[in-house]
């Protein structure tokens, strides 16, 4: 089972992504004779508090994202209030020295991580398909997938 | 906001829909153009059929799923 071991940082469980567009996107702006974007190294954050992966909106513009879908959520300042906000399908891909590790085209929320070190969190809907071991004592964590 | 006409289109369908809960269907404006088993084969058929024109997918529930964020969050409305 592949998997990286990487020091916690001041931010969490922080690790560089890949992000681009989805396979079906692609196969539209080539046939379209379209550029395609190149894929963004991103920093994210393993986020177990999150259901959902959320990407900086600056990576979506980047990648000339259009919404295919929409999100019920709640945060601590919506109360309980559910407020929707739209979804991006994306592409996204650990660098690892030994595989090329694909998390796969999923739907992400736009979110704003201007000046928080990190362009986005990686929910539990990716962390499912992954053993997450966080290691306080020497302050490393695991992810296998 | 975006997607409002699929959004519609879903919430005027889904008592047809919900014999298909678990699934994910691809909605373009008022029409239902399918339902499939995956989030991934929904979203290949939606760019084969739109390409770059507005479509939705979105998976059939009764009740909504609710994204929950234990942190506070700043998310794009349009």
């Amino acid at each position: 089972m592949p998997h990286l071991t990487l020091p916690l940082s001041p931010v969490g469980c922080a690790l560089e992504v890949y992000i681009g567009i989805s396979e079906p996107r692609r196969a539209v702006l080539l046939a379209a004779g379209l550029a395609i974007p190149n894929v963004i190294q991103s920093r994210l954050i393993l986020d177990t508090g999150a259901t959902t992966t959320l990407i900086d909106e600056s990576v979506l513009k980047s990648l000339g994202l259009t919404p295919t879908g929409t999100a019920q959520i709640l945060t601590p300042s919506t109360g309980g209030t559910a407020i929707t906000c739209p979804m991006y399908d994306v592409f996204l891909g650990i660098n690892h020295p030994n595989h090329a590790l694909s998390l796969g085209t999923i739907p992400v929320i736009g979110s704003d991580f201007t000046g928080q070190g990190i362009q986005g969190l990686v929910g539990c809907d990716v962390l499912k398909g992954c053993l997450l071991i966080y290691d306080g004592v020497s302050a490393t964590f695991t992810l296998a997938f | 906001m975006a997607l409002e006409q699929e959004q519609q289109t879903y919430a005027q369908e889904l008592p047809h829909l919900i014999e298909s809960a678990g699934k994910f269907v691809l909605i373009h404006g008022n029409l239902i153009a399918g339902t499939y088993d995956t989030y991934q084969d929904a979203l290949k058929v939606g760019y084969d059929r739109f390409g770059l024109t507005s479509f939705m997918v979105k998976q059939i529930a009764a009740v909504e799923r609710v994204s929950r964020f234990t942190r506070d969050i700043s998310v794009c409305r349009t």
